[in-house]
């Protein structure tokens, strides 16, 4: 394949793909193939070998675990620009969570154990794409740290048994 | 006018229907009080004050106005320590409200020295300078009259002529005095300083001053004005404070601090009110009270669920800051008149002018 | 100095003097969650607002508390107000009952911006209750849709069992004319929406930054936040409304409790531009 087949410029317009050169996308798209996928179809489990990535075109997926006595917890929601799995940059890792479909998805999957193989021989790609990485990362942990604080709590109520004790 | 016109200006007043009010000796320190004669005056008194200190000593004159400022201020007559605002009655499902009526009480203060005067005029902006008015205020305020009379001594935690307040009586009040003392003579300079104040001085008929008299009635308030106890340095103060809210400073001070609330008690110009309804045990009949606040209290910035001060650097930060810098984003003029109750009356004696003067020097 | 001539003071004038009024319906919204509808007792209109601007809500006997209005400005019989139950106050008024009687006191406080925003994008940006105080902009804005260009509601809420106004959403997100986005930060099994914080829905939304006023609502770090991604989108600061709270008590800036920095936020805010509260924003306990 070759990356006017696989990728469209409405593809190219997506935030994750900025940056690269020629040379870099014709890799990338060698290593990617457009997925297409029913509503409620689980596009990764927990515990399985993690060796793609997602890149979101359309639809809707769910992060998602499973918690005894509470079901299938989503965490976050993945909606089009989203990337999905980055378990595949650690060597022999699994996925952390799971992902569904909760609307008909489409999206581009990637090799990440090829693109692995091709970033030791091309370190301004592999630098490139871990940078696209890094970001996606802390994006993401900083929307989780918001989701811990818990915002719309409500308040604590004082004068609980305990703090009355300690007075 | 010399002791007798000032007895008969007190009687004049009562007659006039309005309650004369004026320094007194209650508790060991000068209070405001009823004044019916001038024998209800701390004739001969005047009062000893450094940081944490406060004590009554005897003049070795006989000056009526000999003392400085105490722990009571004008506010006490204008916004009150407690008052009722309205009260509600319940019947059924239905409930009145019946606002409190507007006080009628004509008083006048006798003895205001130039930085209460400039005091009450902070507070009026506050209470009175916005889109809502405070009614009670506002009807007090309208029936106080003002008999200022200007400092010809500092005490020794005093720096209104660093806050551009005093000594010498000015704007706001209706009849500034100067007392005037020495070995053969005891008089007042007057001067009417409002239409309702030459109205009252009128009828009673006072020989008009010699320019000797005038001049050194100004001499020794002049004299006063170079012996301030404390000097507070204003250039820079209001932008320095608001660009040093991370200081370390502020911790300093948090060790000494007890967050007691007096200095906001004492100070003249500090408006921080709350308010809390009272009811019967019926529920059928509550009252709503104001009563002063103090922003070091803990729960003073509480909100759903905690305060947001919590911490006493929070709160001695927020009191200073206030007062000295965004009180003049707010209304334009300081929200200090120097009159130094709170370096006195601090149980720790902490010095505002000197916790300015270690800000100024760590942040030059 | 304050000139004293004029009018003599009247008791009934008096700011601090609430008047009765009747509630006409109570609707629960949420479990902790509720929206009265009130009329004054004494028949007539009920007191004129803007959108943003709050009311003082005496719940007999225990006292009062700062409530944004969250029903429309053309209803001139009624006050509406939405209220979380977290407090004495809040949970007194949660017991009230069609036929009781509330103290109102108001309005007070700046609103938001609605006519700055005229001609332009409108963004709100609500967090929990903050949908609440946001909502009169939303009616305004549908009332005279001409006048704006798009319309955006951002709105995340704690679970989906604390959404507020569930079927007027329902109606608003089948409209062609706004885009509604609803997230949570925790989802149940019955939820098929947007999971995750709101800031992470203004990445994904299409913008043109500088035609775009935004008005957030919510608790502090979540506007804190939300700025942040909306200067990261190209939003200028002079765009951006933020609607701050403190501890109102007087509701006329002379009980100096709700102080932020050089601010009293009843009567300077609720509602600021942020360039104005930049400097106080982030300073702790202040």
């Amino acid at each position: 394949m070759n990356s006017d087949q696989t990728l469209t410029p409405q593809m190219l317009a997506l935030p994750f793909f900025a940056g690269y050169g020629r040379e870099d996308l014709q890799i990338l798209s060698k290593h990617c193939r457009p997925v297409n996928w029913p509503t409620e179809f689980e596009v990764i489990r927990e515990g399985q070998v993690a060796t793609e990535f997602f890149l979101i075109l359309d639809g809707r997926i769910q992060v998602q675990t499973s918690v005894p006595g509470r079901g299938d917890v989503t965490l976050q929601t993945l909606v089009r620009g989203d990337i999905l799995g980055w378990s595949w940059l650690t060597p022999n890792a699994s996925y952390s969570f799971s992902a569904r479909t909760i609307l008909p998805a489409s999206a581009l999957s990637f090799d990440g154990t090829a693109l692995l193989r091709e970033c030791e021989q091309h370190p301004r790609l592999g630098y490139l794409l871990m940078r696209r990485f890094a970001l996606v990362m802390s994006d993401r942990l900083r929307h989780t740290r918001l989701q811990v604080l818990d915002l719309y709590a409500p308040p604590r109520t004082s004068g609980s048994f305990q703090a009355l004790r300690k007075r | 006018m010399d002791l007798a016109g000032l007895a008969d200006f007190v009687a004049a007043l009562w007659s006039a229907g309005y309650r004369v009010i004026g320094p007194t000796v209650g508790d060991g320190a000068i209070v405001y009080g009823e004044v019916r004669s001038l024998s209800d005056l701390p004739q001969g008194l005047t009062d000893q004050q450094e940081a944490g200190q406060y004590r009554l000593v005897r003049r070795n004159d006989d000056a009526l106005f000999g003392f400085h400022v105490g722990p009571h201020s004008l506010k006490r007559l204008l916004l009150p320590p407690k008052e009722r605002l309205f009260t509600t009655i319940r019947k059924g499902p239905a409930l009145t409200v019946v606002p409190e009526q507007i006080p009628t009480e004509k008083i006048a203060f006798l003895g205001a020295k130039a930085c209460e005067i400039q005091a009450m005029l902070t507070q009026d902006q506050v209470l009175l300078g916005g889109h809502h008015p405070d009614v009670q205020y506002l009807a007090r305020r309208r029936n106080l009259l003002i008999i200022g009379t200007s400092c010809t001594s500092a005490g020794g935690t005093c720096f209104c002529t660093s806050m551009g307040s005093g000594p010498s009586v000015g704007e706001g009040a209706d009849v500034a005095l100067t007392e005037v003392i020495s070995e053969s003579t005891h008089h007042f300079i007057v001067e009417a300083k409002s239409s309702r104040g030459a109205e009252l001085l009128s009828p009673l008929r006072l020989p008009s001053a010699s320019s000797s008299e005038q001049q050194i009635a100004a001499q020794q308030v002049a004299a006063a004005a170079k012996q301030m106890g404390r000097t507070l340095v204003t250039d820079g103060l209001k932008e320095l404070i608001a660009q040093a809210m991370d200081s370390s400073h502020w911790d300093s001070v948090a060790t000494r601090c007890l967050s007691c609330a007096n200095c906001t008690l004492v100070c003249p110009t500090c408006f921080c009110n709350t308010v809390e309804d009272v009811t019967d045990l019926a529920g059928e009949h509550s009252e709503r009270w104001r009563r002063w606040d103090s922003c070091f209290h803990e729960d003073f910035s509480y909100l759903h669920g905690g305060a947001v001060r919590q911490s006493v650097k929070s709160r001695y930060r927020q009191w200073l800051s206030h007062k000295l810098s965004t009180w003049i984003d707010q209304f334009g003029r300081s929200g200090c008149v120097g009159c130094g109750r709170c370096i006195t009356f601090c149980p720790v004696g902490i010095d505002l002018t000197a916790e300015c003067a270690t800000l100024q020097a760590r942040h030059p | 100095m304050i000139a004293l001539a004029g009018t003599a003071p009247d008791a009934t004038d008096s700011a601090l003097v609430p008047s009765p009024y009747v509630v006409k319906r109570f609707v629960c919204e949420t479990d902790d969650t509720f929206t009265l509808t009130l009329a004054p007792s004494a028949g007539g209109d009920a007191l004129r607002f803007a959108p943003g601007q709050f009311n003082m809500l005496y719940g007999f006997p225990a006292g009062d508390v700062p409530i944004s209005v969250s029903g429309p400005t053309w209803r001139k019989d009624v006050l509406i107000h939405t209220i979380r139950a977290v407090g004495p106050v809040t949970k007194t008024l949660a017991q009230l009952q069609r036929g009781d009687s509330v103290l109102v006191r108001g309005p007070f406080g700046v609103p938001w911006p609605i006519a700055n925003a005229e001609g332009q994008d409108v963004l709100l940006v609500a967090g929990g209750i903050g949908l609440a105080p946001l909502r009169p902009v939303l009616y305004h804005v549908l009332k005279h849709r001409r006048r704006y260009r798009s319309l955006t509601v951002l709105y995340g809420a704690r679970t989906p069992s604390d959404i507020l106004f569930r079927q007027e959403i329902a109606k608003w997100q089948a409209r062609s004319d706004l885009r509604f986005e609803v997230t949570v930060d925790r989802s149940d099994a019955s939820w098929h929406g947007h999971v995750g914080v709101v800031t992470q829905l203004l990445d994904r939304i299409e913008l043109s930054p500088l035609q775009t006023c935004a008005m957030v609502c919510g608790p502090e770090v979540m506007m804190h936040f939300t700025r942040l991604a909306l200067s990261k989108r190209g939003v200028p600061s002079s765009q951006m409304y933020l609607s701050m709270e403190r501890n109102m008590k007087c509701g006329v800036g002379s009980c100096g409790h709700c102080q932020l920095g050089p601010f009293f936020i009843c009567k300077d805010g609720p509602v600021f531009e942020y360039p104005r509260i930049a400097s106080v924003f982030s300073v702790k306990e202040l």
